[in-house]
This record gives C-alpha cells, sequence and structure tokens, in this order.
C-alpha cells in the first residue's frame, strides 16, 4: 500500500470514517494501528504534511544497511 | 565471561517459546495489537516508524566473538544485513518481520542472550565501564557485581512493574566511563581505610525531560551489602515514586521532592529493616561469580615493542589511529583498541553483518575472544599485544573500521531520530553526517582535540545530549525539524549537564553553528584546553556573541 492509493479528505469525520472502514483489516492483521495524517496535494500526487509521515512514507533519509535512500 | 548455568538458560529458552505461542497468536489475529503490546515489550519488540524493532541486551557491554558472530547471522537472516548499537551498549535490529521474532530469540538463547527486561517499567540492562577489568585506573572489576545484579533483577517479582524504568550503571575505576551520574543508580566501586572492597552508591541522576545529575547517598558500601542496600532502594521507590504522571515517575523526581538527605535516611531504614530478610550476599557467591571474569591468561611481554614503535614511527595513518584509538591496558605489553562505528557517510554506532565477522574473528585471533560496546556506540577489543596492533588495524581496515577518532568531534553520540523512531522530533542521524563531513579533515580533528557531540531527536535524550559538551537536541517547531544546542554537559567523574546557549537552528543551519562554537573555543583556548575546559572557564557569553551576535546576551 502506497501513499498514491490513499484516500484524501477534507473533513474529519471523513477521516474517522475511513479509520473506521479498516476495522476488517485490522482484524485480520493486514493493518496495525490505522490513523489518519495531514496531506497537501503536491504536483506529483499527495504530500504528507508533516517530515514524520514523509519520511514513513517514503523510509528513511539515510543509507542504512545496503540500502540507499531514495533520492 | 559469565556463562549460563540451567537456570539461566532454561528461563531464557522458556521465555522464547513462550514468546513463539504469543506471536502465533498474534498473527492469527487471536491476540489483538492492544492485547499483543505488552506481551511483545516484555520481550524487547517495539513498534517503530517503518517496522518493528527488536532491542537485545548485552550485559554490561561484553560479548563474546561468537555471540557477535550470532547477531551477525541475525542481521543477514532476519533483517537488512546490520545493527545498531546504543547507548545503553544494547543492540538493535530495525527491519524484522513478527514472524521471524521468535527465530531471532531462538538464535540469542542459542548463544546466551536474550531481549527481556529491554523495554518496559523494570530494571534494564545493566551497563558498565567498557574497559571494565582491563583500565588500568581500576579497583576491582564491575562486571562481576554488573552480573549479580543482572541474576537479583531479572524477573524480581517485586520490581517488574516499577513506577518506571530503571537504569543502573556499574564502575570499578575512579575515572568515569559509564555515565554513572546520569543513571538512576550508580555504582563506583572503592576501597575504604582498611582496604576493604564496597561502592559508592549514587542515585536519581537520569536525563530525559528533567535531567538531573545523581547524588552520592552513601560513599561506601560493603560489597556483602549491595542487594540489599539495592533492594532498600527500590523498595522506597517503588512505594513512592509517582505512578500518576508519566514525566515525574522516574526515581530523579521522587529523590529532588524529598531531597536526597531525606531519601537516604528512608533507604537505610528499609535497609535496616532487611538486614536478616534481604538477599544476602554471601562471600562465596561473589568468588563464584568471580570466577566467570577472571583475566585471560596474558603473556610476561615487554612494556615497549620495537616493531610496534617502528610503524607507527614509519606509518602516519596508524599513528593517527594509535594516538585515538588506544587505551592503556593494565598488562604491559597489552592495549586496548577502540573501535569506531562513526565513519564519514555512516550512521553512528550501525555495523554491517560483514563487520561484526570481521570484529568477531579479530577478537578471537587477537582479544582472547571477548569484544565490548561503549556507551558512546563503539566497540572494544578489550587484550591485544602490542606487537599485534598493525595486524588488528589491517584487519578493521580492511573491514573499514579503522576510523581514528575516538574521543574527537568526529566520535559523534547520535540516537535513531526521526529516521526511524516513532518519538522523534526530528533527525539525528543525518545531523551526524554533515557534522561528521564537515570536520572530517584529521589534522583539524586533532587540533580540536577531545570534543563530544550527542545529538537526540527528542527530548527522552537517548542520544545523550545533555551530557554531551556540545548537545544537540531535535525540535518540533510548526512541523519543521529545529535543533536546540546545550553547552558544558559530561558524563565523566565531573559530570555536569549542558545548558541551553539560545534559540534553535534549522536543519540547514545546525552545522555552521557547529562549526561557529568550535571556532569560538579555538580561538579563546588556552594552551592545553579542552572544549570542556575553556567552556567551564569561560561561560557560555563568548559562544552566544558569536551565535547570535552581541545582541542577544
Ligand atoms: S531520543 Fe527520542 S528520537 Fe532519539 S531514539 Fe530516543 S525516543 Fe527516539
Amino acid at each position: 500500500m502506497r501513499l498514491g492509493d490513499a484516500h484524501d479528505v477534507t473533513k474529519e469525520t471523513e477521516a474517522e470514517e475511513l479509520i473506521a472502514n479498516t476495522e476488517a483489516d485490522v482484524a485480520a492483521c493486514r493493518v496495525v494501528e490505522p490513523y489518519a495524517m495531514t496531506v497537501e496535494k503536491a504536483a506529483r500526487g499527495l504530500k504528507p504534511v508533516s517530515q514524520r509521515e514523509r519520511i514513513r512514507a517514503r523510509g528513511p533519509t539515510v543509507p542504512y544497511g545496503h540500502h540507499k535512500p531514495r533520492a | 565471561m559469565y556463562r549460563y548455568d540451567t537456570l539461566d538458560q532454561n528461563l531464557v529458552d522458556e521465555r522464547a517459546r513462550q514468546f513463539r505461542g504469543q506471536v502465533a497468536r498474534r498473527l492469527s489475529g487471536e491476540l489483538s495489537e492492544a492485547e499483543f503490546r505488552p506481551l511483545r515489550l516484555m520481550n524487547g519488540l517495539y513498534l517503530q516508524l517503518h517496522a518493528y524493532m527488536v532491542r537485545v541486551a548485552i550485559p554490561y557491554g561484553t560479548l563474546s566473538a561468537d555471540q557477535m558472530r550470532a547477531l551477525a547471522y541475525i542481521a543477514r537472516t532476519w533483517d537488512r544485513g546490520y545493527g545498531h548499537f546504543t547507548t545503553r551498549q544494547n543492540i538493535q535490529f530495525n527491519w524484522p518481520n513478527l514472524a521471524d521474532v521468535p527465530d531471532i530469540l531462538d538464535a540469542l538463547a542459542a548463544v546466551e542472550m536474550h531481549a527481556i527486561q529491554t523495554s518496559g517499567n523494570c530494571i534494564r540492562n545493566v551497563t558498565a565501564d567498557a574497559y571494565a577489568g582491563v583500565a588500568d585506573d581500576e579497583v576491582a572489576d564491575p562486571r562481576v557485581y554488573a552480573e549479580i545484579i543482572r541474576q537479583w533483577s531479572s524477573l524480581h517479582p517485586e520490581f517488574s512493574f516499577l513506577p518506571r524504568k530503571f537504569k543502573v550503571a556499574v564502575t570499578g575505576a575512579p575515572q568515569d566511563r559509564a555515565a554513572l551520574r546520569v543513571h538512576d543508580i550508580g555504582l563506583r566501586l572503592c576501597r575504604d581505610s582498611d582496604g576493604a572492597l564496597g561502592f559508592e552508591v549514587m542515585v536519581g541522576g537520569g536525563q530525559g525531560r528533567t535531567p538531573m545529575i545523581g547524588t552520592t547517598i552513601r560513599s561506601f558500601l560493603p560489597e556483602a551489602d549491595l542487594l540489599t542496600y539495592l533492594e532498600a532502594i527500590l523498595r522506597v521507590y517503588n512505594m513512592l515514586g509517582r505512578r500518576d504522571n508519566l514525566y515525574k515517575a522516574r526515581i530523579k523526581i521522587l529523590v529532588h521532592s524529598l531531597g536526597a538527605e531525606t531519601f537516604a535516611a528512608m533507604v537505610e531504614d528499609e535497609w535496616h529493616q532487611l538486614e536478616d530478610t534481604g538477599p544476602a550476599l554471601p562471600a562465596h557467591e561473589i568468588k563464584r561469580i568471580r570466577a566467570f571474569f577472571l583475566p585471560p591468561t596474558y603473556e610476561d611481554l615487554e612494556a615497549t615493542v620495537p616493531e610496534f614503535e617502528a610503524r607507527r614511527r614509519q606509518d602516519t595513518a596508524f599513528a593517527r589511529w594509535c594516538q585515538t584509538n588506544l587505551a592503556r591496558h593494565r598488562r604491559s605489553g597489552y592495549a586496548i583498541v577502540d573501535v569506531s562505528l562513526k565513519p564519514e557517510g555512516g550512521s553512528p554506532g550501525d555495523i554491517m553483518a560483514e563487520q561484526m565477522e570481521a570484529v568477531a574473528d579479530l577478537a578471537k585471533r587477537y582479544s582472547f575472544g571477548e569484544i565490548r560496546v561503549t556507551h558512546a556506540q563503539n566497540l572494544v577489543l578489550p587484550h591485544v599485544k602490542l606487537a599485534e596492533l598493525s595486524a588488528v588495524w589491517e584487519g578493521l581496515a580492511a573491514a573499514g573500521l579503522e576510523t581514528p577518532n575516538v574521543g574527537l568531534v568526529t566520535d559523534i553520540i547520535a540516537c535513531p531520530g526521526l529516521d526511524f523512531c516513532n518519538l522523534a522530533n526530528a533527525r539525528s542521524i543525518p545531523v551526524a553526517q554533515r557534522i561528521i563531513e564537515r570536520f572530517r579533515n584529521l589534522d583539524r580533528q586533532h587540533d580540536i582535540g577531545e570534543l563530544r557531540i550527542n545529538i537526540s531527536g527528542c527530548i527522552n535524550a537517548c542520544g545523550h545530549h545533555h551530557v554531551g559538551h556540545i548537545g544537540i537536541l531535535g525540535v518540533d517547531r510548526k512541523g519543521e525539524e529545529y535543533y536546540q544546542i546545550t553547552l558544558g554537559g559530561s558524563s565523566d567523574e565531573t559530570a555536569s549537564l549542558g545548558k541551553v546557549v539560545g534559540p534553535s537552528f534549522s536543519y540547514d543551519a545546525i552545522t555552521d553553528a557547529v562549526e561557529v562554537i568550535v571556532t569560538t573555543y579555538l580561538a579563546q583556548r588556552c594552551q592545553g584546553e579542552r572544549f570542556l575546559d575553556t567552556y567551564r572557564r569561560v561561560g557560555a557569553q563568548p559562544f552566544k556573541e558569536d551565535l547570535y551576535g552581541i545582541a542577544q546576551g
């Protein structure tokens, strides 16, 4: 699941609804602790507002093991 | 080194088996995350920003070559080919799949290791001087007592649900390489006027949101009373420590609010009540444990070795490494080798599986199979013959582990920060990398001399920023990463907490700010002064002026 697959909503209640809809996935252990995050519309799709969510979406910004961060 | 007896082994094996069942129930959906959480945390399994993370205990920072090899195997088989050594002398694996964690615990148990009590409100992995048993200023080997404390505190029923986590550090030397004064309890082995062995006991130190320097509540505790006295401290804390406020629950807050004298008196009272019923520590038990930590069979060697001296004269790179990465061994003809895990471009404390194996091989060949982990996120080969230093250096160089910077400005302590950690405000690792790059010139590093930069990605202070000579703390300013600088911290026997120098700096400005501080120090220093000496002499003012202009004052 990528950020590009995400639903974007504008209202708090809609976000709550989205979370509520994950119940089955949570129960089936496909998802752990879902939550809504704030995003903005960027040229290439959605972009999380906070640095934390950007890093969560794209992975660490530093090389680790044999991995290099995405440019 | 200590070897498990059947009791230790059964306990660890049983726990691994039990956790396998719990993971299976979680994966089948029988357990929810909420139900599973306390169970996984009891086995050092955290849920981080990207994945689960397993934190493995390395008791008092001592590892055998075989254990290091097992860690390499785990890194390669179930993680992404590397591990991360922390300031708590632990190792963390950042990317395991939940389904594989039981296999990881089995692999650990096979080499007498585990992840028990690396999380939760219990007595955590006991840390110690990384030079234990080999430092030339040592009174006695702290690992003997750290192991005794490990055994006493493992699954201690009374202290499994303390108000908050609890950290104990032990050293056997006057020079403090274990940061005693920023631990819940710090124990320093010493002798009384009759030559009897005992401990100076410090309590109430800690970092985090409310940093405090621990206070000595007993200047000499006879060694036989170690466990009853610890039990008394923990009892007073367990009874009176606050459970209503997470931020006020550590023992430091209790000691501070009662006053160290009152707290000490309560401990003494409790201790007297425990005299007959508390956990005794008979001499034969100390002797039994000490037998595991007897010095290896050293050879009688000359204090100077011509081949070693010659290479030092001829080979600048080798000489540079010797200058910073060796420490004096208590035996003539031997040296303590520090292996830096702070190369340019690397993440402080990270080590690849192949490098772990290289260190294990070198330890086996040249250091009686022993390795240590330091709280500064480096490794140590504790007993290397001077005559074999060349070979060890070459072996380290072949594995990319010969960075000659221990104690210098690029030997940075950094927590995982926002690149990995759920609690972070800001990144730590790239900040460390940028500073390392900025100061990459080795001549300049030597000119600057001993300087400790410690970086934490949030106020929890895993990167020990409060006790960095220069401390850097990641803060969140409206979703942007900012960094607050503290100056003048120290975790040695002259422990002090750094003071905030002024407003914080952006991610792009922090490296320049550090450079300004270093330049100010160089301009201000007197002959022979280290950064910390200069700071303590001149105070923060010149640094403030150079960082913010005179107006800031
Ligand atoms: S200091 Fe904060 S950001 Fe760094 S590892 Fe600890 S909790 Fe995470």
